[in-house]
């Protein structure tokens, strides 16, 4: 497939270079990653926080602490399908506005997936990958545009892990559609990407050729384990420290996209040791 | 179609038997999905269904964590995990799914049929299942909506608190949720003693077998719901209220044929306004 091809807009040129930072949760801190301790003590390797969350966990101390002291955020959701408009309620728009400027982010982001069955309610999370098909990509473009309008923030769509997908699109393809027609960024991230080509039998980097390079505003790189399920060969997005050999290929051919702006490490639950010469390895491909 | 998609694939994540269904017979099992789609749905590896072995037990633990009195005295009774589990396979699960409804309400529906249907039998069952049943509808209140001032003539309107709701039960009930909560406590010092013999059993005293009337309201504060026990006049006129809008008039008539005298009825309505749980609209 062949995507349309328009420029990526002047708003999203000038949002900022954030250069190499770490993801966190609500209380990840407390068990892994503290990124302040981890600026302080091993200056130049994170120079920002990307933090998800949803509305009823909202903002923890780490990330207030961070932002206090002018470090610089994303926001990253975790509770909203981005197919399905009912899903965007005003007070979902307004919690996550709310804490997305409390936090001074710099754009919205999150995996344009699943993320919850029904009305957000206990037990109901999850994360599923978006139906690959071109109804799909439109449903989804429009509620960019809807939570761009509302909250005032670009918002960045990622493509979601998955042990299937759907649909008759490559996800590439998908979001090229997606990026089109909202004329939005796009975060790509590298795990995801890799688990996708693995499950259709697909080299690492395929379909990039016809995917906006452009509109990438941010990657993501995290470490994942082949994992055996009755004889069916699954990768795990489980954010161990050593990205795959797959991974480093596809971040590798996009870490020079023109617009990049923040590359991601997601890391926060590893010992630092552990994951200091991967930060190394991610500033010298993306130096801030 | 692709939100239709997305419920099709949350049913068969989480029941097998579904899943089942799909491949053996895509059209008539999901008539309403393209033939495309539901082609894929039903030439997925069974066993990329069951990566996540645990979704249903991280479910059924968040279910239980609401109803824990009930269900534990459910497992007491069956000494059985498949009762509970079968929630997933039950039309009330597929329905919540279906109708963006909650799962949680809907394993509520699940165990009030069980009860009716005679599989449940544990006496004070009902009681405590209502109990917990209106704490979890009360968590999940909308707001308030805003109060308007003003005498409360009898023209005026007024309409319960979302966060209020009045329930009757028998005296039991909280007795038996303070002794279930008593028996998790003890055996969640040590989660291994399932595995012994002689391991602390679930006994319900008699006084989980009183029947004396008790008049709730579950209020919803700050921290979440909370059970606030009251006299039957409170919980009559309370009642005669109703979450949408009615009259004082009509409200003052509906106590009086509840046993409220008229006089005694507005004073009380005038008291649950001043405590939010009336709202004058």
């Amino acid at each position: 497939m062949q995507p349309r091809v328009t420029s990526p807009s002047t708003t999203l040129l000038a949002l900022p270079r954030l250069g190499v930072g770490i993801s966190a949760e609500p209380g990840s801190a407390q068990k892994g990653i503290d990124a302040t301790v981890l600026a302080a003590a091993h200056p130049g390797l994170c120079h920002f926080v990307e933090y998800g969350s949803d509305l009823d966990r909202g903002l923890d101390d780490h990330i207030q602490r961070w932002t206090t002291s002018g470090g610089a955020a994303t926001y990253h959701f975790l509770d909203v399908n981005l197919e399905e408009p009912e899903d965007l309620d005003d007070a979902w728009l307004r919690g996550t506005a709310e804490n997305a400027r409390r936090i001074g982010a710099a754009w919205l982001c999150g995996d344009a997936g699943l993320w919850h069955f029904g009305a957000r309610d206990r037990g109901h999370q999850l994360l599923l990958p978006p139906i690959l098909t071109r109804d799909s990509a439109y449903a989804l473009a429009d509620n960019i545009l809807r939570l761009e309008a509302a909250t005032g923030f670009r918002v960045l769509p990622e493509n979601p892990p998955g042990a299937f997908y759907l649909g008759d699109l490559h996800i590439l393809d998908y979001f090229a559609l997606v990026a089109d027609r909202a004329n939005c960024g796009l975060l790509l991230d590298c795990a995801h990407l890799a688990i996708f080509q693995r499950l259709r039998n697909l080299p690492a980097t395929t379909g990039l050729d016809g995917y906006p390079l452009d509109r990438v505003v941010e990657l993501h790189v995290a470490g994942g384990s082949e994992q055996d399920h009755d004889g069916l060969a699954i990768i795990d997005d489980d954010h161990t420290p050593e990205p795959l050999s797959d991974t480093w290929a596809i971040f590798d051919r996009v870490a020079h996209a023109p617009n990049l702006r923040a590359v991601v490490y997601e890391c926060e639950h590893n010992p630092v040791d552990d994951v200091l010469a991967n930060f190394a390895r991610l500033n010298q491909a993306f130096p801030r | 179609m692709i939100l239709a998609t997305q419920r099709a694939i949350v049913r068969m994540l989480f029941d097998p038997d579904f899943a089942a269904a799909v491949r053996a017979d895509p059209a008539t099992t999901l008539p309403h999905l393209s033939p495309a789609l539901r082609d894929q749905l039903a030439a997925l590896d069974e066993r990329v269904l069951r990566v996540n072995r645990l979704r249903r037990r991280r479910a059924l633990r968040t279910l239980c964590d609401e109803w824990k009195a009930t269900t534990t005295l459910t497992l007491a009774e069956t000494g059985s995990l498949a009762t509970l589990d079968a929630f997933f396979s039950s039309h009330h699960f597929h329905q919540a799914v279906e109708d963006r409804g909650s799962m949680p309400l809907g394993f509520a529906a699940f165990l009030a049929e069980r009860i009716a249907d005679g599989t449940l039998r544990t006496r004070i069952l009902p009681e405590v299942l209502t109990v917990e049943t209106t704490l979890a509808v009360v968590r999940r209140a909308p707001p308030d909506p805003p109060a308007v001032p003003g005498p409360l003539t009898d023209d005026r309107r007024v309409q319960r608190s979302p966060g209020a709701h009045p329930i009757r039960v028998a005296a039991g009930a909280t007795q038996a949720m303070a002794q279930v909560d008593r028996y998790l406590f003890e055996v969640g010092l040590m989660p291994a003693v399932a595995l012994c013999d002689d391991a602390p059993q679930l006994h319900l005293d008699a006084r989980a077998a009183n029947a004396t009337p008790l008049y709730l309201v579950v209020v919803r504060i700050a921290s979440g719901p909370t059970l606030v026990t009251v006299d039957e006049p409170l919980y009559q006129v309370l009642s005669s209220t109703s979450p949408t809008p009615r009259k004082v008039s009509a409200v003052l008539a509906d106590a009086k044929q509840r046993g409220i005298p008229i006089d005694d009825a507005r004073q009380i309505l005038t008291s649950l306004v001043d405590d939010e749980l009336v709202i004058p609209t």
